[in-house]
């Protein structure tokens, strides 16, 4: 998978470039506007990854490049601006996501991810992790076809789990992803915790064949069970 | 000058007006000047020939004879004739002054040969001899100390004293209206410098005026205000673009820290320090965030058009009360909700939700495992209540006082700066009382 990313502050765009790297995408940076227009028009991309203030433009105006190309990449915006007017004028424009600065490069990989899993539909929409299935539009979840009844909080872990399966996701982007602007509200790590407790009693009752396993000292992560 | 012109245009005005307004005055005098004539001869003169006529009949009573006055006639009446009395001109003969120096001297009114014009004023009176008919006469004279001369000096007094009524009336009412045109563009001004808000996109604008003074003092107030609304705009845009400005570097250090911590080369009590690291960043750029929040609100209020819809607050409270659901139950906190009678309201309804949202946050936040929260819509206004750490002094200023709090991350003083700048915006009153061991925050949009 190739990403375009238009970042123009060299430190940020080296760190997230380094680890998107780590999770196997190879990465393309822009550091200017024109930059940015050249890649575009010379190259094939499957995700743009589009910061909004540049040298040169708006990240806005890249958009009828990339509607020009053949490949019709998904956009991912990243930007300071947070005003909802922002946000919904990069969606109207064709951006696939819009993700605030600053943000946890986990948060970063799963919303590239999920772009790409909507741009090439794998299994309808669902993510399927043994006999474990996530359905991404009605958020149903569901263990060998029986669905689980579960909280909003619980459902989005096991989906920020799923989407990270096999990879070690620590208690903060979880707790994080979980708990956005309300992460200061409660003792994020314990609700974390809690839920994650609840999940496994429920995934056990239901006889799921993964498991959320505690890394110690790192996190959390999705895998099959050992043994049985 | 521009001050003489004006005040020569007000006086010329002035002037006209008196040149209507004294021949008014001066007939209104003349007309007077008659009734008090009138007056005098209807009512003071009359009076005199009733209290000369009552004198005889009282002498009549004690001496049962009527005293012999030249001015005075008696003549005895049938018995049974009914009593009368009646004043007015008369001409009668009267014995020429000559021949009778001693009672009637230097007359000269004359309307015949020995016709005098005499007033007269009849009257009965009721004695133990029976119904006399009492007459008093008086020959008009023309000459000083007569009754014309006091009836002129009557009539003339009454006058003076009413034109100098009218004229002092009139003054007082010139008076006023100069006073009033001189000051309408100062109030007028006045009231438009205490609507000026420094937040509004317009600068101040004040009514021009011919008064040198007024024109120069409002100089200097717009020269103050400008100079304060530009360097209030100065640091409003300066606030937003630092708040921005800041994401990008917090990005950077959050972006490094993870990559840090991705690495499994880390012992333990370094991982430990760079959560600590990464807590801080998240920290930090959520209070930018706020402060973001506040610069937008501010400048939503700066721009002065507010989108306003008609809802119903208990929608925005039931979407909020949704979304912190599995907060309050994670809690423990018991959730009250009443309902009375809301009526709609023409209001933002993005800026609602973030007061609202912020409210709600606040209440589950700050409360303790196993709280309370009261939720209370009334008809024009809401209240949310929530048990907390019990205030350290009784004072209800819960603006001031959190602001000063520091184990809070920042965000409560920042919260209810947003809670506050909401309601500025909208232009919803915001109250906060602690009460039966619960903080409460009472907003209603009824100022």
């Amino acid at each position: 998978m190739k990403i375009l990313l238009v970042e123009d502050e060299k430190l940020l765009s080296d760190s997230i470039r380094s680890a998107l790297v780590q999770e196997g995408f190879s990465v393309d940076t822009a550091l200017s506007f024109r930059e940015a227009r050249d890649k575009l028009v010379d190259k094939i991309y499957d995700v743009v990854v589009l910061d909004l203030n540049l040298p040169g433009g708006l990240g806005f105006d890249l958009f009828g490049y990339i509607r020009d190309m053949e490949s019709h990449p998904g956009v991912l915006i990243i930007s300071v601006r947070d005003s909802l007017d922002d946000k919904l004028r990069g969606l109207n424009l064709g951006a696939d996501d819009y993700l605030v600065k600053p943000f946890h490069l986990d948060e970063l990989t799963a919303r590239i991810r999920s772009i790409i899993r909507r741009r090439y539909p794998t299994d309808a929409d669902e993510l399927v992790f043994y006999n474990l299935s996530y359905d991404m539009t009605s958020g149903q979840v569901k263990v060998n076809g029986t669905e689980m009844h579960l909280t909003h909080s619980q459902s989005q872990i096991l989906y920020y789990l799923l989407i990270n399966k096999n990879r070690t996701v620590s208690k903060e982007s979880l707790s994080d992803y979980v708990l956005k602007d309300d992460i200061d509200m409660v003792d994020s790590f314990d609700y974390i915790y809690t839920h994650i407790k609840n999940l496994r009693q429920k995934l056990r009752k239901e006889g799921s064949e993964v498991s959320i396993v505690t890394v110690y000292g790192m996190g959390y992560s999705l895998k099959k069970m050992d043994g049985n | 000058m521009a001050t003489n012109q004006y005040n020569k245009r007000f006086i010329t005005k002035i002037r006209k007006e008196y040149a209507i307004v004294l021949p008014v005055m001066l007939v209104l005098i003349i007309l007077f000047n008659n009734l008090a004539i009138d007056f005098y001869y209807k009512v003071i003169y009359w009076n005199r020939f009733r209290s000369a006529a009552a004198e005889v009949a009282d002498y009549a009573r004690e001496h049962h004879s009527f005293p012999n006055h030249p001015e005075v006639t008696v003549k005895k009446l049938a018995p049974g004739t009914k009593s009368y009395t009646y004043y007015g001109y008369n001409f009668r003969e009267i014995p020429d002054p000559a021949h009778e120096p001693g009672v009637f001297s230097r007359l000269f009114l004359r309307d015949h040969l020995h016709n005098r014009r005499v007033k007269e004023y009849v009257t009965t009176v009721a004695l133990p001899e029976g119904l006399f008919e009492i007459r008093v006469a008086k020959i008009e004279l023309n000459e000083p100390g007569g009754p014309e001369r006091e009836a002129v000096l009557f009539a003339v007094a009454c006058s003076l004293v009413l034109f100098l009524l009218l004229n002092w009336g009139f003054f007082q009412f010139n008076l006023r209206r100069v006073s009033y045109n001189l000051w309408r563009p100062f109030y007028k001004n006045l009231r438009r410098v205490n609507s000026y808000h420094i937040r509004s996109a317009k600068p101040l604008q004040l009514v021009e005026t011919n008064i040198r003074e007024f024109e120069l003092f409002n100089h200097a107030i717009l020269d103050f205000t400008n100079k304060t609304q530009a360097a209030y705009n100065q640091l409003r845009e300066f606030t937003e673009n630092t708040a921005h400005e800041l994401q990008t570097p917090l990005s950077i250090l959050l972006a490094k820290v993870e990559l840090i911590l991705k690495k499994n080369d880390l012992d333990a009590a370094n991982r430990k320090e760079l959560l600590e690291i990464k807590k801080t960043i998240v920290r930090l750029s959520g209070i930018q965030k706020g402060l973001n929040l506040l610069s937008r609100i501010r400048s939503i209020q700066y721009g002065g058009n507010v989108e306003k819809k008609t809802m119903l607050i208990t929608g925005v409270i039931h979407d909020s009360v949704e979304t912190y659901e599995e907060l309050i139950e994670y809690k423990g906190i018991t959730l009250e909700t009443l309902e009375d009678d809301p009526e709609p309201v023409a209001t933002n309804e993005e800026l609602v939700r973030i007061l609202v949202d912020n409210l709600l946050r606040n209440a589950v936040q700050h409360n303790h495992t196993d709280g309370k929260i009261r939720i209370a819509v009334q008809p024009r206004g809401f209240e949310i209540a929530n048990t907390g750490a019990v205030p350290e002094s009784p004072g209800d200023n819960l603006f001031a006082r959190y602001h000063t709090r520091s184990q809070d991350n920042g965000r409560l003083g920042l919260g209810l700066a947003i809670v506050e700048a909401i309601c500025d915006t909208l232009d919803f009153s915001c109250q906060y009382y602690y009460r039966d061991n619960l903080h409460c925050i009472r907003i209603s949009w009824e100022r």
